[in-house]
């Protein structure tokens, strides 16, 4: 057995030690090296959807990489401390220091090649379902396959130096430690973590700060937010687990009556000791799965309601409106009607006439319509009807969020209270003039010698459809804003679906890969913990402890492990969601609940089928090792 | 000629309490001697193990192994003596549990760096010699733990090291498998000469001893050579120890 023999088997023999590592690992080299693919694909050239899903996927490219940094750093430094032991026995053979820290490097970078050859692979075998998935997702023909030496060049050459940094700053960071320490290894008793009751204090004002500041702010206050809210969470966060959860812990230690209760004497015991080490893994876990969920979430609220958002800015399919005396208005109303009757579609016209008030110094251009026209707007557009007196006028906003100040108006020769409704949407836009305002039948009659303008809108059942007629009729009709002005909804719909889903299908992967990774913590405490389990639950055994009893102790702490970090993940995520729906509604998207509850709750029913499955092999080999099976 | 000399050896560990676990200890071991140190529970004999094994380094005195004092080298100097001039047994064996236990015994020279082929040489040798030939393809809990305790002697022997150190090497077998370990260690010191220091608690294991040292409250208590028979020795093993206030507990040979 020469030494590179030997680390090889070091390796090699413990698969069940490295799985989760390893597939984390290659799952981050696949994601990395599929969107290469895409990057370097040479089809995307010229076309501008792939063009700029290419620039997203760069952004993504350094965040994969600098994740998997942290993260792979991270359990290589815990794998170390998971072997102290082993090190200890192999300086007692002589092992010198610079032996060790070559040992470590022949170990990650055989891991790191391993896992660079499975990403690539793997990557290569999904990526025609990689193209098409883009493809069905962006609305445009999938990629083809090729083969792509660039992004193979690319993956490699930054996963060899990832893992080569890695096992640098591994080493360098190393601390030495006495013999007698390595030795003793992880069977040393640990001393049970202490917690200070302000810290505790702190971490809860931390979070209930936070909280209240992202549930209070409004609007774009948000994005001023933002960092801060961020920083006082995690900060919140790690006190939460490091103090706050002993302090409890603590706290039902205390009392006899449910510490001393069957099984719970056990379970709080060990959660307590071992809460040292959980705290910090619970916090990692927390912070990641918060991340990977908001960014999905986000995505999904965003191309989620795009339908809706476009149908609430675009009320009808087709929109012509023009100002008296146009010329070519009959020409081009036919023109639209005759092609949605060629396309086979049918559809619904409504019609309305507005009058432009004559102009007042430093004051918006008010333009009037009358109040059964707009009704019959409105309810087309499944809109509010309006009611109103006759010495009233209604001032519809001119988009979200704004407001109106005046408090009457004069129309004609009268002098009208102004009523107003933040929440409602402008249906009708004008050309020569900004303000729409709805007045009485009566008034409008009224007025007389003033310009007009008429809107046509049809309303087309199968508007999705109508992309080609859309980009067809707005060529033909040309925009031209001082005479009349052409507006159809499946373009800007198509536009920003696509938009939408770019973003949604960058960070779908990435958002996974971090959700991956969390569970491949999950994995390796487990792990980690299983020997000593082994021991543990062994010698209770010996004492009398039924299978029902152990299988309820251990679930206990697996489900503590696997839910807990999730649970105040998700509960950051909802906070999270709702400051950012008062954002989204400035961006007329109104609607975050419904994605984001899609994407929490598959996120919490693959961790449980994740729990199930861990849990299961668990207990086989607990009880295996017990001889109870 | 003396292989090992301990010069007044002590040991004050720190802390908010200090405690003196060794004072002024004082001997030394003949090349092709086999020592056992032996007294009651905590009287300092693994701090003493400790101590000349490099685990742990003494407050004042010194060791020479031979004419060198580990405790004075390098960091890098001390690991090629170790590989080179020491050997260990533990009580709970130390093997790799990833290793085969012929890769296990290897691993010395593995460090080494030593030509493959001489390191099969070697392996077969000292396999031979261990009587653990058909399981050198094993993994370590594939086998009993008297092998695996061989395995770990042979691990120790497989380099010619000046003094093999064993701490409890019977501590975790049962009876059997604990004549097996000491008849072997025995016959090793016999064929090659090779010196050695054992620590234990148990009678049967000191009485393969040539000499045995009693160590008390981290001192020298006194120390007894073996005549020609076994049998007696283990007897006069056993008085000492009653006679130093060890309880019965401490006679036995099988701990679980």
């Amino acid at each position: 057995m020469t030494f590179r023999q030997f680390a090889c088997n070091n390796v090699l023999r413990n698969k069940r030690t490295y799985a989760a590592f390893f597939m984390s690992s290659v799952f981050s080299v696949m994601i990395f090296f599929v969107y290469a693919m895409f990057i370097f694909h040479p089809g995307i050239v010229g076309e501008e959807i792939h063009e700029s899903v290419a620039t997203g996927m760069i952004v993504a490219e350094y965040v994969i990489f600098l994740f998997s940094f942290f993260f792979l750093f991270y359990c290589v430094g815990a794998f170390l401390k998971k072997r102290e032991k082993e090190f200890g026995i192999l300086f007692m053979h002589g092992m010198t220091p610079m032996q060790r820290n070559v040992l470590i490097c022949m170990e990650n970078m055989l891991i790191g090649v391993v896992s660079i050859a499975f990403g690539i692979g793997l990557g290569m075998v999904l990526a025609k379902l990689f193209f098409q998935f883009a493809g069905f997702l962006l609305d445009v023909k999938a990629l083809g396959f090729y083969l792509p030496w660039k992004a193979i060049g690319l993956t490699v050459v930054a996963f060899l130096i990832l893992f080569a940094a890695i096992s640098l700053f591994t080493v360098l960071l190393l601390r030495s430690r006495s013999l007698l320490e390595l030795l003793q290894g992880s069977r040393r008793p640990k001393r049970e973590p202490s917690a200070s009751i302000v810290l505790s204090l702190v971490a809860v004002a931390l979070l209930g700060m936070s909280y209240w500041l992202a549930l209070t702010a409004d609007g774009i206050y948000v994005v001023a937010l933002v960092l801060p809210v961020t920083a006082l969470t995690v900060v919140g966060t790690y006190l939460l687990f490091t103090q706050l959860s002993v302090i409890l812990i603590e706290y039902l230690k205390k009392r006899r009556a449910i510490y001393w209760r069957r099984t719970n004497l056990l379970t709080l015991s060990d959660l307590a000791y071992r809460m040292k080490d959980n705290a910090r893994m619970f916090f990692l876990v927390c912070i990641v799965s918060t991340v990977a969920f908001c960014a999905i979430g986000t995505l999904a609220a965003l191309a989620g309601s795009i339908q809706e958002t476009v149908v609430k800015t675009n009320p009808f399919a087709f929109e012509y409106q023009s100002k008296a005396g146009n010329p070519d208005k009959d020409a081009h109303l036919q023109l639209i009607e005759n092609s949605l009757q060629q396309g086979g579609f049918s559809f619904e016209k409504y019609q309305v006439s507005m009058r432009v008030l004559p102009e007042a110094p430093n004051m918006e251009r008010i333009g009037v319509v009358k109040l059964s026209d707009y009704n019959r707007i409105a309810v087309a557009a499944n809109s509010r009807e309006l009611k109103m007196a006759d010495n009233e006028v209604f001032l519809l906003l001119l988009w979200f969020d704004d407001a109106v100040k005046q408090k009457t108006l004069r129309v004609g020769n009268q002098e009208l209270i102004v009523k107003t409704d933040t929440k409602m949407n402008p249906l009708i836009s004008g050309i020569d003039f900004e303000r729409l305002a709805v007045v009485p039948n009566k008034v409008y009659d009224q007025l007389t010698n003033l310009r007009e303008e008429q809107r046509f809108a049809y309303d087309v059942p199968r508007w999705k459809d109508t992309q080609d007629i859309s980009l067809k009729l707005t060529d033909e009709i040309e925009h031209r804003n001082d005479i009349h002005s052409f507006a159809a909804r499946a373009p800007l719909y198509h536009q920003m679906k696509q938009m939408a889903n770019t973003g949604l299908f960058i960070g779908l992967f990435v958002g996974v890969l971090f959700f991956v990774a969390a569970a491949s913590f999950l994995y390796f405490r487990l792990y980690t913990d299983l020997e000593n389990d082994k021991r543990h639950y062994g010698a209770i055994a010996k004492i009398g402890l039924t299978d029902a009893e152990l299988t309820r102790i251990v679930t206990t702490q697996i489900a503590l492990l696997f839910f807990v970090p999730i649970l105040v993940a998700i509960i950051h995520s909802i906070v999270a969601f709702v400051s950012l729906q008062s954002l989204l509604k400035i961006m007329l998207i109104a609607s975050v609940v419904k994605p984001t509850a899609i994407v929490l709750c598959s996120f919490v029913i693959v961790q449980a089928i994740y729990f199930w499955v861990i849990r299961n092999r668990y207990l086989f080999h607990l009880k295996r090792s017990m001889n109870r099976i | 000629m003396e292989m090992l000399a301990v010069n007044s050896l002590s040991k004050i560990y720190g802390g908010k309490v200090t405690y003196r676990a060794l004072t002024d200890i004082d001997f030394s071991i003949r090349k092709g001697e086999f020592v056992g140190i032996m007294g009651p529970s905590g009287s300092g004999k693994t701090t003493l193990l400790n101590m000349i094994s490099t685990i742990d380094s003494p407050t004042s005195g010194a060791v020479l192994l031979n004419g060198t004092n580990p405790h004075l080298l390098k960091k890098d100097k001390l690991a090629l003596f170790r590989r080179r001039e020491l050997g260990f047994v533990f009580q709970d064996f130390n093997l790799l549990d990833t290793l085969t236990i012929g890769e296990n015994i290897v691993l010395p020279l593995t460090l080494e760096n030593v030509k493959v082929q001489t390191m099969e040489e070697k392996l077969q040798n000292v396999a031979t010699k261990l009587g653990i030939l058909d399981i050198l393809d094993k993994r370590t809990y594939e086998v009993s733990g008297g092998q695996r305790q061989k395995t770990a002697i042979a691990r120790a022997i497989i380099h010619s090291p000046s003094l093999l150190l064993a701490d409890e090497p019977t501590g975790n077998l049962d009876s059997k498998s604990s004549r097996n370990v000491m008849e072997t260690l025995e016959a090793i010191n016999k064929a090659d000469n090779t010196t050695m220091m054992m620590v234990t608690h148990d009678a049967l294991a000191a009485s393969y001893c040539h000499r045995v040292i009693f160590i008390k409250d981290g001192q020298l208590h006194n120390e007894m050579y073996r005549g020609e028979n076994r049998q007696a020795f283990f007897q006069k093993i056993i008085d000492a120890l009653s006679f130093l206030g060890g309880n019965t507990y401490d006679l036995s040979t099988i701990r679980v």
